[in-house]
């Protein structure tokens, strides 16, 4: 694994963690992932144990100076990935079936802009919504981002535009109606 | 949440100098507030709170999972959510190799799902009476046991336990009626000797399996017990106890996350001339 060379690249990897260092510096991290790659909430705890076994494993494997969250995701997003194709998702209530209630939305505002998010999400494929998902709201560096998803950075700035231009597209109509 | 920013970087939508409107920056911001996983934590804590306590990376061999993992491939689809414990067990007993047997178990494993129980004298049987269709890995009791959905059927037919529990449901057993931290240290090392043993010796391997086996017939650790022993069986080209071993796996534990190994062990010796 390449090392990424902005300073925040080398500012989150110890130069030999161990497994507690890792859980107790981004087990948060790793639910938050998890959850924005669309792991349902029931199995977020089972995905989470999961990516830890897989750490614990790889952990000889990590090269110093690799952005421990790149590593982190990369880790989340194929088991995220697996868990799918497992169908561990059945218990995941489809976002395409909430029609956000945005007009009489009697929920905290965080819950209805999380669902419109979700939801607009849901319609990007993996790759563009791991990518927005990594530098929009975990505000990582873009070239950390890249690494984590493994494509170029140039692709993985394409992603971005792209998915913007579609989570734009599908929240649109909704932030009018909000308005209006 | 901080952002990093390099110079090549594009403002982000949470940021004031992006494109975003300030509709869409409301909203993306507010979508950044994710729910409080305090709890959650705490919880993976305990499950892996012995594994963390290992401290140093640890070399450890494991379930498929892992095996993916290590050839760069994806999570297979076979592991199910159920099975996560006895993955986490697997490679606690290769982290017993590594650091000792210092391990603390306990919390990760339960004495609720006891697969059901190798015949110990059978599994050491000499090679010479298991030839053929004869077989001494099977216990005489176990012809007639059919497969029973999620439950397993013990050898004795006596008890009937879930094959497959869940990791909480496993949990919640493990709080109610844990296997004592000792036994299960001695298990594990027994467990590791044994492992260690399948290529170089797998009749040494099968006698401390069987001594496992008759030591603790409804160890939480019977189904890794049985898939070391099926190893050493196909190493010891007793191919036709092998498979009975198989089958009883199968049966007894049909959502075992091992049966792939097992089944992959089985048919490669199968495939030698």
């Amino acid at each position: 694994m390449a090392v990424g060379e902005h300073p925040d690249s080398k500012r989150r990897a110890p130069g030999a963690p161990t497994l507690r260092q890792v859980f107790e510096a981004e087990v948060a991290f790793v639910f938050r992932a998890l959850r924005r790659l669309g792991v349902p909430e029931n199995d977020l705890e089972d995905a989470a144990q999961d990516v830890f076994v897989v750490v614990h494993r790889k952990l000889a494997e990590f090269e110093e100076g690799t952005p421990i969250r790149s590593w982190l995701f990369g880790i989340a997003r194929r088991v995220a990935a697996a868990r799918r194709r497992r169908g561990h998702a059945r218990h995941e209530v489809s976002t395409n079936d909430v029609e956000p209630n945005v007009a009489g939305a009697n929920h905290e505002p965080e819950l209805e802009a999380r669902a419109l998010l979700e939801r607009a999400l849901s319609k990007l494929d993996a790759a563009k919504r791991e990518v927005f998902v990594l530098y929009e709201l975990e505000g990582l560096p873009m070239q950390d981002v890249a690494l984590a998803v493994g494509c170029p950075l140039q692709t993985a700035y394409s992603r971005l535009h792209a998915a913007r231009a579609l989570v734009r597209g599908e929240l649109a109509p909704l932030l009018q109606r909000k308005s209006s | 949440m901080s952002m990093h920013r390099s110079a090549s970087d594009v403002p982000r939508w949470l940021q004031p100098d992006s494109d975003a409107s300030a509709e869409l920056r409301s909203l993306v911001r507010d979508a950044s507030v994710l729910p409080d996983d305090g709890a959650r934590i705490a919880r993976l804590r305990s499950r892996l709170g012995p594994w963390l306590l290992t401290g140093a990376p640890v070399d450890a061999p494991a379930g498929d999972v892992l095996d993916a993992q290590q050839a760069g491939g994806s999570v297979p689809p076979a592991v199910s959510a159920g099975a996560v414990a006895p993955k986490v067990m697997m490679a606690l007993i290769g982290a017993s190799l590594a650091v000792s047997a210092a391990v603390a178990w306990p919390r990760l494993t339960t004495s609720s799902a006891p697969a059901a129980v190798s015949a110990p004298a059978a599994i050491v049987a000499p090679a010479s009476t298991s030839a053929g269709t004869g077989g001494s890995a099977v216990a005489p009791e176990l012809g007639d046991a059919s497969p029973s959905g999620d439950h397993a059927v013990s050898p004795s037919g006596l008890e009937r336990t879930p094959a497959a529990p869940s990791l909480r449901k496993e949990a919640k057993a493990a709080s109610a009626s844990p296997e004592r931290g000792d036994s299960l240290t001695e298990q594990a090392a027994l467990l590791s000797q044994a492992r260690q043993r399948l290529d170089a010796s797998p009749t040494e391997a099968l006698r401390l399996l069987t001594e496992h086996a008759r030591r603790f017939p409804n160890s939480t650790l019977s189904e890794e017990r049985r898939l070391f022993t099926i190893q050493a069986l196909a190493q010891s080209r007793r191919l036709d106890d092998a498979k009975r071993e198989l089958e009883l796996l199968e049966r007894s534990s049909p959502a075992s996350p091992h049966l792939p190994r097992a089944r992959r062990l089985v048919a490669a010796k199968e495939a030698l001339p």
